[in-house]
């Protein structure tokens, strides 16, 4: 079966038994004391209902009265900077529901301001994540370097233990602060910042909602609003660190699958006659469709010729030897040499068009996974990283430079 | 500035400006209509006070007393199907809050569990949305064979309207089966799956919660589970298709600029022995040609300069050296670099770098014919 089918169905029935599991474990921690409160709760009720001689009906009443001041006891929700905290928890999705719009127009323009401002955030927190990483990144090289390590690359093992000390910094210093200033307990407290950063968002705690703090106390407003997006966006860049690249992990596949399927179909056919990537924008325009073609045609390569053929066949192994270069290489040559828009010369992309001039070789046999694995390197000199670029533009620019000299 | 660092920072304006937009006209929307309904529940209240003959401490037991009561009006909510809607709404991150834990061991636990859950999800939605999408296209290029159409391949634009009215399906479906089953009005069931398929989950409308629904309509709650992961899945597969590419924007960008670097600092072994290869180990002479400035020609002081400046390279430039520079770099490195930087007028922005490498190519093999 394909490797994005197993991947997906195995996540599938991972995800359907960890909820099973979860479910487990919830009844037992939770069914009792829920249980032994729902029947406290109910033996207070009658107690004093029985007081004040309040029949079912009565106490309904009081009840829907009671539920529906909840909210507003809790303070002004709608004025600016309720609507603020309401506008983030929307488009954070972390909805705590302390606030819900009433009116019909309030839950309309909230659907519409979801629709796109989820989108937003959604990209805004990945990008100034990515950006933090970055920044680490350069700072703890900068670090290694100061204290005179041997070695003094980043490793993804620093970068995820950086990350997920930040984020637990994060959380306790939120679990500390509004410990203080909501008087919950720490681990409360430190159970909000988890439920909030995470945007689940249940509004069990809710912050800003004793004492009207929104409207009385503003530096603790934005405090709890600045804590928010800040806490975001760390835990933000920590899952740009680690679980972004498996969420791509199916379409990098699915793309390397298809361009597989192209060169195999397209091997098929021209046996060294490609036309379709070359580069239309060099001078020689007319001559540039054969030049790119041409070269295992082209008796003026000779010698050279076949020496840079091997060199294609060093790229084309260290690209098929790394499969996650493989991936980047694809995806970033996708468009024909001449835009500028940066995508890198050296990808395997066109030397992939061009190799199935080498396909026939049979010192180079093209794969059915479109790597060419030849064993044979007489000029391994080419350091391999940029090897790439050596052979795409000496082969190219020759041929189509030797063409309009003639 | 980085490219990178320009887009980060004007998605953290929009943002910004989107949230200010947002409170207002939520403000404008909402406060009446607070200011209205708490005047007339604290009416209510004092009335039903008074009717009952209620004091103030015993009227604050009684609110605390109905607040406590209100997630077991609801219903058993930690019963097995209670908590695997609670487990949903956890790793979903949903968050209805509609039951919460209770216990301090519920709250750890619900810390660990979404710790793990949460990546786990957000993964698999991801993957299932993809192959949906796959899916999808295939189809839709079948159709478009049967149906005669003569071009045959799927455009963004198809998967995109695909998607949405997918989405918009979806909504509706669940709106309508809520609406049924829940009592509620088909906009306010539209509201609740639009508020539950996104995630944000306010609670203010949460399903299973009527007539112990939980316990009594097994098949009710399997449909609504269903709905859930069905739905959510339908909107990551939108996602997939129109968001994903936005989130690694950044780091493409970053690895592509590593690489550029890469390849500079790589460059200096391989042009050795590149120049070697080509101009007979000209590569030493050409370094004492550096001087010659451009009148020689773009190569031959190319060249040299290329060398000379290749440990010095940096994006600050004067423009002579840049120049050589540019029409070295451009041999060596993916044109990606040019983008950022300005180039000399004589040379078209379409394809500079091809324009100078050829002529540094055609001095090579003018030196070569020598």
């Amino acid at each position: 079966m394909k490797r994005q089918n197993v991947r997906t169905l195995s996540l599938i029935i991972c995800t359907f038994t960890y909820l099973l599991v979860g479910a487990a474990v919830f009844d037992a921690l939770e069914s009792k004391k829920e249980k032994t409160q729902k029947k406290k709760v109910y033996d207070r009720k009658q107690e004093l209902m029985n007081t004040y001689n309040l029949s079912q009906f009565n106490f309904d009443e009081l009840e829907r009265v009671v539920l529906q001041l909840k909210p507003h006891k809790a303070g002004v929700q709608w004025k600016f900077a309720g609507s603020f905290y309401f506008a983030i928890t929307v488009i954070t999705t972390i909805g705590y529901g302390h606030a819900a719009p009433s009116t019909d127009g309030g839950k309309v323009f909230c659907m519409l301001y979801a629709l796109l401002g989820i989108p937003l955030t959604l990209v805004m927190f990945q990008s100034l994540g990515e950006r933090i990483n970055t920044l680490v990144r350069y700072l703890l090289h900068r670090l290694k370097k100061c204290l005179g390590m041997r070695r003094t690359e980043v490793s993804m093992v620093n970068m995820v233990a950086i990350g997920f000390i930040s984020c637990m910094s994060t959380l306790c210093i939120g679990a500390l602060s509004f410990s203080f200033f909501e008087g919950w307990s720490f681990f409360h407290a430190y159970y909000y910042c988890f439920i909030t950063l995470t945007t689940i968002g249940f509004g069990d705690y809710v912050a800003l909602q004793k004492d009207h703090a929104l409207q009385t106390n503003p530096k603790y407003v934005a405090f709890c609003f600045i804590y928010i997006l800040t806490g975001l966006t760390v835990i933000g860049a920590f899952l740009n660190l680690v679980v972004l690249r498996f969420m791509t992990m199916n379409s990098e596949d699915e793309k390397r699958d298809a361009e597989q399927r192209a060169l195999l179909s397209r091997n098929g056919q021209a046996g060294g006659h490609n036309q379709m990537r070359c580069t239309p924008d060099l001078p020689s325009s007319s001559s540039a469709a054969s030049g790119c073609g041409g070269g295992s045609g082209n008796s003026g390569v000779g010698g050279a010729g076949r020496g840079l053929r091997n060199v294609y066949a060093e790229v084309l192994h260290f690209q098929s030897m790394c499969s996650c270069l493989w991936y980047k290489s694809r995806e970033k040559l996708q468009y024909s040499i001449p835009m500028i828009i940066p995508r890198d010369l050296s990808t395997s992309d066109t030397y992939m068009e061009q190799g199935e001039a080498f396909s026939s070789d049979p010192l180079h046999p093209l794969h059915s996974n479109g790597c060419i694995c030849s064993m044979h390197h007489p000029h391994s000199a080419i350091s391999s990283v940029s090897t790439g670029l050596h052979s795409l533009t000496p082969y190219r620019l020759r041929h189509s430079k030797r063409r309009s000299s003639i | 500035m980085k490219r990178q660092n320009v887009r980060t920072l004007s998605l953290i304006i929009c943002t910004f400006t989107y949230l200010l937009v947002g409170a207002a006209v939520f403000d404008a929307l909402e406060s009446d209509f607070e200011m209205r309904e708490k005047e007339q529940l604290e009416a209510e209240e004092k009335r039903l006070q008074g009717k009952y003959n209620i004091s103030e401490d015993d009227y604050r037991k009684l609110e605390t007393i109905i607040m406590e009561a209100e997630p077991h009006r609801a219903g058993v909510q930690w019963k097995f199907a209670g908590s695997f809607y609670f487990a949903i709404t956890v790793i979903t991150t949903i968050g209805y809050g509609h039951a919460a834990p209770g216990t301090d061991a519920g709250k750890a636990f619900c810390m660990f569990y979404a710790v793990l859950g949460i990546p786990l999800t957000l993964v698999m939605f991801q993957s299932l949305g993809e192959r949906m999408n796959t899916f999808v296209k295939s189809l839709l290029k079948r159709i478009k064979k049967c149906c005669g159409m003569r071009i045959t391949d799927v455009s963004m634009e198809n998967m995109v309207t695909v998607g949405f009215f997918s989405c918009i399906g979806t909504l509706c479906i669940g709106a309508a089966a809520f609406s049924h089953y829940e009592d509620w009005s088909f906009f306010q069931s539209y509201y609740y799956c639009f508020i539950t398929l996104t995630t944000i989950g306010f609670g203010d409308f949460v399903a299973l919660q009527k007539n112990r629904a939980l316990q009594r309509r097994p098949l009710y709650v399997a449909f609504s589970f269903m709905y859930i992961l069905v739905g959510l899945t339908v909107i990551g597969a939108f996602l997939n298709l129109v968001v994903l590419r936005f989130l690694t924007m950044n780091s493409e960008d970053e690895r592509r600029d590593a690489e550029e670097r890469a390849s500079l600092a790589g460059n200096r072994n391989s042009m050795i022995i590149h120049i070697q290869e080509e101009t007979l180990g000209r590569g030493g002479g050409a370094r004492r040609s550096c001087g010659g400035g451009m009148g020689g020609g773009i190569g031959g002081g190319g060249m040299g300069c290329a060398f000379s400046h290749q440990n010095s390279f940096s994006s600050q430039l004067n423009p002579h050296q840049y120049f050589h520079s540019v029409s070295y770099r451009i041999e060596e490195i993916s044109p990606s670099t040019l983008k950022n930087s300005f180039f000399p007028s004589p040379i078209s922005s379409v394809s500079p770098g091809l324009h100078s490498f050829t002529d540094n190519h055609r001095l090579m093999k003018r030196r070569k014919s020598i």
